[in-house]
């Protein structure tokens, strides 16, 4: 049994439906560029036909939901691969840092002014009696010794702007987790009161979560009131509607050069004392950079240390069986603190500094052409005292050199074929969840068709009544 | 497959960077003309590169130091030869006024005055220069070796410099080997021994033999004195070195001279006094012992010699593998500008079609054909 008033029922129903399709369409395509949405569809839905009899007439479409094309696997995924993405890439930014302070391709560093100290000693021992060759030897000392602290310098400089970048991931990693829990709030409020879904929420939110885990190594999981629990590193950071926090500060340390370290603290409410977590954090970006910086550049200063220290002892030790042209016995000739940090404080002995005399060359007293000395000297540059006794100042620095090569090249080589798989997996979620321009225009033209129609269908059931009504005239 | 905008623009840029950076890598090798810009590049290549270097480096210092090693050689070399002059007109004199036909007193008195100043002349010879360097006076090279009456006051240190990778040469021969024959003839077992000490414990040992070896030389000198004007024959010399022989075998175990040589100037002393008594005997005598002096002087100079030979394909080799490391290491990190040119053709290729099919691919929509 039909009736005109359900006709033009079924027709202000169906502008609606298309009114709210439309809206969709232009919610998709204002959003066509927002990083992490996820198109929108509304559901259309038939509507339960009238009528007992046999004629069943249906009643038009109704709009059941608005929901997101999105595949929760494939999110997942990128959280994962962004995980490890975001470990890659802050350790292979730092290293390709810490590569530049040992890069001879294109600057003078340490095996130049190596060579140059050893062959400044060949030189002296051509002409010990020469001012300008012991001269010459002091010089290319100096720059040996600026260069060793060069080395330890950029090395530490390179700690200090990780731990500035630290600073700035931890504060990050704050914002997200309140946001997070404000949304965990929204969403709960949005889906308790219906069934609709918050997809805009909900796309943030997965969008936040991928954020962090490239921060930082995380746990995730959803409970049925739709909130999520965060744990970073080993801490829980967010538990439904409350945010915990992280913090990085300065502590005074004995294990670490300079004495003062960054390190990560937990935080749960603010009246209880922080829980230090830096070593159970493994992963994300400050994973990668705590890596590098408490493992890569750690080990780096002891090498440098262990070879500025064992260097200078070593031409100190053969210097001192010697005899300058004062016919005095050798005076130390670099001034060499403990092996910790032994190349920052490495310097010239005051007396060489200030009288290239005092450079001893002779074996014995009263020969001021005896170069025995300064001999023994040019070939500490062949002895193995590195290394436990393995390498020799030039294989140990050369090896330091490979050693930081083949980790960097492997460091940026794994973050390219990680952003590779990322990307790959970013292509696949645009393909499922990404606007497409063509689409919307298409769905546009239909729904304003079906729009059209409607209205039609409306003014036909008025010409229907109009008809009905005059009948009577 | 479905292709969203996002999707094609993500594409898009990401092989629009790719290429870029390609580009920009390849114009970086141009511009530094080297493939290896950084260790990351190539591990392998930049640490052995590294150790080119620095062997260049050292070889480059060898050659140096050769060039001056020889220099030194050359000099004394030369030095020598006019010593040996000097011997032979010495050796023309006395055999002229060896006999009575050619010569008498006067000739003799006169003679004896050239021979004085040839004595001078030797003494001279003893004492040259290079730069500021004494070349005959061992390790004490800023004090005159010989003083007025000939007596020698350097040492009998031998100078070696670092002409290769763990070889050395001494570029002096001390000038009581030459001169006054003390320090045991050049060549000899005695003047052999000296090596270069390389390490500490190296140089305890050598000082141990040196001290040892003072002691010893201080019991050749309480021997009765063969120095002076005292004319000595094969036969005294003979007596003298078996005699240092006997008194230093017990009490030092390093190598002794076996054999004293000849001291020039008291040769050249007692013949001018010879000369000046008209002594024609002793003028005879003396005939050998200037043969003795001048082989004595050959001797040393024999040595610098083969030291110089062995200097000069020393010198070639250095030369030689200065190349071979130069080209190893070029080998290793220089880009080939070619292949590095045609990479960058082929690069911009790429970024031109990339390009292209991107203003194919952005530009139509849907929207373009609804007017």
């Amino acid at each position: 049994m039909s009736k005109i008033s359900a006709m033009i029922d079924v027709g202000r129903r169906s502008l609606m439906n298309s009114q709210t399709a439309l809206q969709t369409v232009s919610h998709n395509i204002a959003n066509k560029s927002t990083e992490g949405y996820s198109r929108q569809r509304v559901d259309l839905q038939a509507n339960v036909p009238i009528g007992s009899s046999r004629v069943r007439v249906g009643m038009g479409a109704r709009a059941s939901s608005v929901t997101r094309i999105n595949n929760p696997f494939i999110e997942k995924q990128i959280l994962n691969e962004g995980a490890e993405l975001g470990f890659m890439n802050a350790r292979s930014e730092s290293l390709g840092r810490v590569e530049q302070v040992y890069n001879e391709q294109l600057n003078p560093g340490l095996n130049k002014y190596i060579s140059d100290f050893f062959n400044a000693f060949r030189e002296l021992s051509t002409s010990p009696e020469n001012l300008a060759s012991r001269t010459l030897v002091r010089e290319t000392a100096q720059n040996l010794v600026t260069d060793f602290s060069r080395v330890s310098g950029q090395l530490k400089g390179i700690q200090n702007e990780i731990n500035a970048q630290l600073k700035n991931n931890v504060e990050q990693i704050n914002q997200y987790a309140t946001e997070v829990a404000d949304l965990n709030h929204k969403i709960q409020v949005v889906e308790l009161a219906g069934n609709a879904v918050a997809n805009d929420e909900r796309d943030r939110r997965d969008l936040i979560l991928k954020k962090m885990s490239e921060l930082i190594n995380i746990k995730w999981a959803e409970g049925d009131d739709g909130m999520v629990a965060i744990s970073a590193g080993p801490s829980p950071i967010v538990s439904g509607h409350f945010a915990m926090k992280l913090d990085a500060r300065e502590v005074p340390s004995e294990r670490h050069r300079g004495g003062v370290h960054m390190e990560i603290f937990y935080q749960q409410k603010d009246d209880l004392t922080p829980m230090k977590i830096t070593d159970q954090v493994k992963g994300g970006s400050i994973g990668g950079l705590l890596d590098v910086r408490d493992g890569v550049i750690e080990d780096l200063l002891a090498d440098v240390d262990e070879m500025a220290f064992r260097f200078a002892s070593a031409v100190n030790t053969v210097h001192a069986q010697g005899f300058d042209r004062y016919d005095q016995p050798g005076v130390g000739f670099f001034e060499v603190g403990p092996e910790l940090d032994a190349a920052e404080t490495l310097s010239l002995s005051e007396d060489i500094r200030t009288d290239v005399a005092k450079i001893a060359t002779a074996a014995q007293v009263g020969s001021p052409g005896d170069n025995r000395v300064s001999n023994m000297i040019v070939n500490l540059q062949n002895q193995k005292f590195l290394g436990g006794g393995q390498s020799t100042m030039d294989e140990f620095y050369n090896g330091i050199v490979g050693k930081v090569g083949v980790t960097a090249n492997r460091a940026l080589s794994g973050a390219e074929s990680q952003q590779n798989v990322v990307t790959q997996l970013k292509n696949i979620r645009e393909s499922i969840s990404g606007v497409s321009l063509d689409e919307e225009t298409t769905k546009m033209i239909d729904f304003q068709k079906t729009f059209d129609a409607s209205a039609r269908l409306i003014r036909t059931a008025d010409e229907m009544l109009d008809t009905v009504l005059s009948l009577k005239r | 497959m479905r292709v969203s905008d996002r999707f094609a623009h993500d594409q898009i840029q990401t092989a629009l960077s790719k290429n870029r950076g390609s580009l920009a890598d390849l114009q970086n090798k141009l511009a530094t003309q080297k493939q290896v810009t950084k260790p990351s590049d190539d591990p392998l290549a930049a640490t052995r590169v590294l150790g080119f270097k620095t062997e260049n480096k050292a070889i480059q210092q060898f050659i140096k130091t050769s060039n001056m090693a020889r220099s030194y050689l050359e000099y004394a070399d030369q030095s020598l030869n006019e010593l040996t002059d000097v011997l032979v007109r010495v050796k023309e004199l006395v055999l002229n006024q060896s006999n009575d036909a050619s010569a008498g007193s006067d000739s003799r008195r006169l003679v004896a005055q050239e021979i004085a100043q040839l004595q001078q002349q030797a003494i001279q010879i003893g004492n040259r220069k290079l730069g500021e360097r004494y070349i005959f006076g061992g390790y004490n090279i800023t004090k005159a070796p010989f003083a007025q009456n000939g007596g020698y006051q350097g040492d009998t240190g031998e100078v070696h410099l670092e002409i290769n990778k763990d070889a050395t040469l001494a570029v002096n021969i001390p000038g009581n080997q030459i001169f006054t024959g003390e320090g045991g003839r050049p060549g000899s077992p005695r003047a052999l021994k000296e090596v270069t000490p390389k390490t500490i414990e190296d140089l305890a040992v050598t000082r141990q033999q040196a001290q040892q070896l003072q002691a010893g030389q201080e019991v050749d000198s309480a021997q009765p004195s063969q120095g002076g004007q005292e004319v000595r024959g094969p036969a005294s010399i003979q007596s003298a070195a078996t005699s240092t022989q006997q008194t230093t075998q017990e009490t030092v175990p390093v190598k002794k001279p076996q054999e004293e040589g000849v001291n020039i100037f008291n040769t050249l002393k007692s013949i001018e006094i010879a000369m000046r008594t008209n002594n024609k005997y002793g003028l005879q005598d003396a005939i050998n012992e200037v043969d003795e002096a001048v082989s004595q002087v050959i001797l040393a100079r024999s040595t610098l010699g083969s030291r110089l030979t062995s200097l000069q394909s020393n010198l070639d080799s250095l030369r030689k593998s200065s190349v071979d490391t130069q080209g190893a290491a070029s080998e290793l990190e220089d880009a080939d500008t070619f292949e590095v040119v045609s990479g960058i053709n082929q690069a911009e290729t790429t970024l031109k079609a990339t390009m292209a099919s991107a203003s194919k691919l952005i530009q139509p929509s849907l929207l373009d054909f609804l007017r």
